[in-house]
């Protein structure tokens, strides 16, 4: 009587998307931060 | 979490080969309107005001929009499914016995905790079953059950099985007494708030001497 | 706001901080909440994953609460978060609070997934069903979620940032009522679901167990705090990045007007 695929399922979800979640979030925030540092004073045209 | 992400995440990787066009634009429409004097409410800043979206805005605002109608349509939905009849999931045992004439052949759920007897296999209009008593409030209902039990299916679990009362006037069921019983043939666990350890649990059993209770006895037919 | 700094000098772009604090996206206390969320997950998974006693009658599938629990608990507090600051943007235009309300509906969005997924894997062995639809304490935690999708997607349409923020503000707290309507769902319609009470309030939990699952609840509230802090912080440079580039389209246009 042996749940384990569902306790291992359901763990494995939880953790496997928030880390992904905070990797996106890390990922945003250095894409942002480079946008605010990298722009050129005025709009490139 | 992909659903947040895929609404919400911005990716500026493409980002300025849409938008460069865009500036093109506004410029043009811009420098249209240079007798006029200058109109910050005029200015068509609109692509820029968003070039902090995707690759393609116009996409992210499809999919939102999209999103948002079936949202609103899955919520009605299943709103009005919870309030219409389908929300009533169950019936108790000692209800379930009340209300057996409104009920007649009706198919509903009835809930109910198995007796201590454990249930006996038998055969019903040709079909193997398990026979069983649920007890709800002190009201019990002889129960046939047609399909394979869930394994947390024992003594003292409450279930609620999907079926309808029957006369009692069929041939191999056992122990019969007055009025109806219930064929089920869907029977899910409800599992109570009470957890216990299987230790704590095992010494309970050993003092109650019940080792049996677990297994499916079989009957004489 | 933006459209009224345009007849004024258009200030050269400045990057403003939050909390007074320069716009970063990481701080030293981030990182340190970081590396314990991290420690704590491993304390909880090897406590409820080796070490909590199996329950009698659910076998393993009790350790499915150490994730589930939590993660529900967590999308109540994230959403009421979104409900306090739309009301904070409603009643005092507050950017600040508006972008807080933001990344929290994104966080409580996962949290919730995230509950109804565990859920259902827990319902399987123990129920015997995944899903059932008239079951109200599922149907209306779906429906949070569903209400909670939708507040993304409004403020995924676009527009301007004002009205974007008064539109999902609405939807936020259309959202927020639902949250006491899932919790007590299982009290109010007790026939009509199969989902326990909570065993917590209850007292019925053992002292391993319960041990376990308080700090499952520590733990995930460390991480809602720090995925809440970066949400908040790509949220708030989002929006400073869209008001440099529209004051630097504006300076630029009007040099051009000057011409």
């Amino acid at each position: 009587m042996s749940h384990a695929c569902y306790v291992l399922g359901a763990w494995g979800v939880t953790l496997a998307s928030v880390a992904f979640y905070a990797v996106t979030l890390m990922i945003r925030g250095r894409r942002m931060m480079r946008r605010l540092r990298d722009h050129p004073d005025q709009p490139g045209r | 979490m992909s659903t947040g992400d895929g609404v919400a995440e911005s990716d500026g990787s493409a980002r300025a080969a849409g938008s460069a066009p865009d500036d093109e634009g506004a410029q043009a429409a811009g420098s249209a309107q240079t007798d006029s004097g200058f109109q910050a409410d005029e200015l068509p800043l609109a692509p820029l005001a968003s070039s902090r979206s995707e690759r393609s805005p116009r996409l992210r605002r499809g999919v939102a929009a999209l999103t948002i109608v079936a949202v609103v349509a899955a919520v009605g939905l299943l709103v009005s499914n919870l309030l219409g009849d389908a929300a009533l999931f169950f019936y108790n045992a000692d209800e379930a016995l009340q209300r057996r004439d409104d009920l007649g052949s009706d198919r509903f759920r009835l809930q109910g905790t198995p007796s201590d007897e454990p249930p006996l296999r038998v055969f019903w209009q040709d079909r193997p079953a398990l026979a069983f008593t649920v007890e709800f409030n002190s009201a019990e209902v002889d129960v046939i059950h047609l399909s394979d039990p869930p394994e947390l299916f024992q003594p003292g679990v409450p279930v609620v099985l999907e079926g309808a009362w029957q006369n009692r006037s069929e041939p191999g069921v056992p122990a019969a007494a007055s009025g109806s019983y219930f064929v089920s043939d869907r029977m899910l666990v409800k599992h109570d708030n009470d957890y216990r350890s299987r230790d704590e649990y095992d010494e309970r059993i050993t003092e109650a001497d019940q080792s049996e209770a677990f297994g499916l006895r079989p009957s004489g037919l | 706001m933006t459209s009224e700094s345009a007849d004024a000098e258009v200030a050269e772009p400045r990057i403003t901080g939050y909390l007074g604090g320069p716009a970063r996206i990481s701080t030293r206390f981030t990182f340190w909440l970081g590396v314990s969320t991290l420690i704590g997950f491993a304390a909880v998974a090897a406590l409820g994953l080796l070490a909590a006693p199996a329950d009698d009658v659910q076998g393993d599938a009790v350790r499915i609460i150490f994730v589930h629990v939590p993660s529900a608990l967590g999308a109540y507090a994230a959403f009421a978060v979104t409900a306090a600051g739309s009301l904070m943007w409603l009643w005092r235009r507050s950017l600040w609070w508006d972008t807080a309300a933001h990344a929290a509906a994104e966080v409580g969005v996962l949290l919730c997934g995230l509950t109804l997924v565990t859920g259902m894997l827990w319902g399987r062995p123990t129920w015997g069903t995944y899903w059932e639809w008239g079951d109200v304490r599922l149907v209306t935690t779906l429906i949070l979620f569903l209400v909670m999708v939708g507040y993304l997607s409004v403020r995924a349409l676009g527009g301007d940032s004002a009205s974007v923020a008064t539109r999902a503000a609405v939807v936020g707290l259309i959202g927020a009522v639902n949250i006491p309507i899932v919790n007590r769902s299982v009290t109010w319609w007790a026939n009509r679901t199969l989902h326990q009470e909570s065993s917590l309030t209850d007292g019925k939990l053992e002292d391993l167990t319960l041990f376990t699952l308080v700090l499952a609840f520590v733990v995930c509230a460390m991480a809602i705090l720090w995925m809440m802090i970066h949400r908040f912080r790509v949220g708030w440079l989002e929006r400073q990045i869209s008001d440099r580039d529209l004051s630097e389209a504006l300076r630029a246009r009007r040099a051009e007007v000057r011409q």
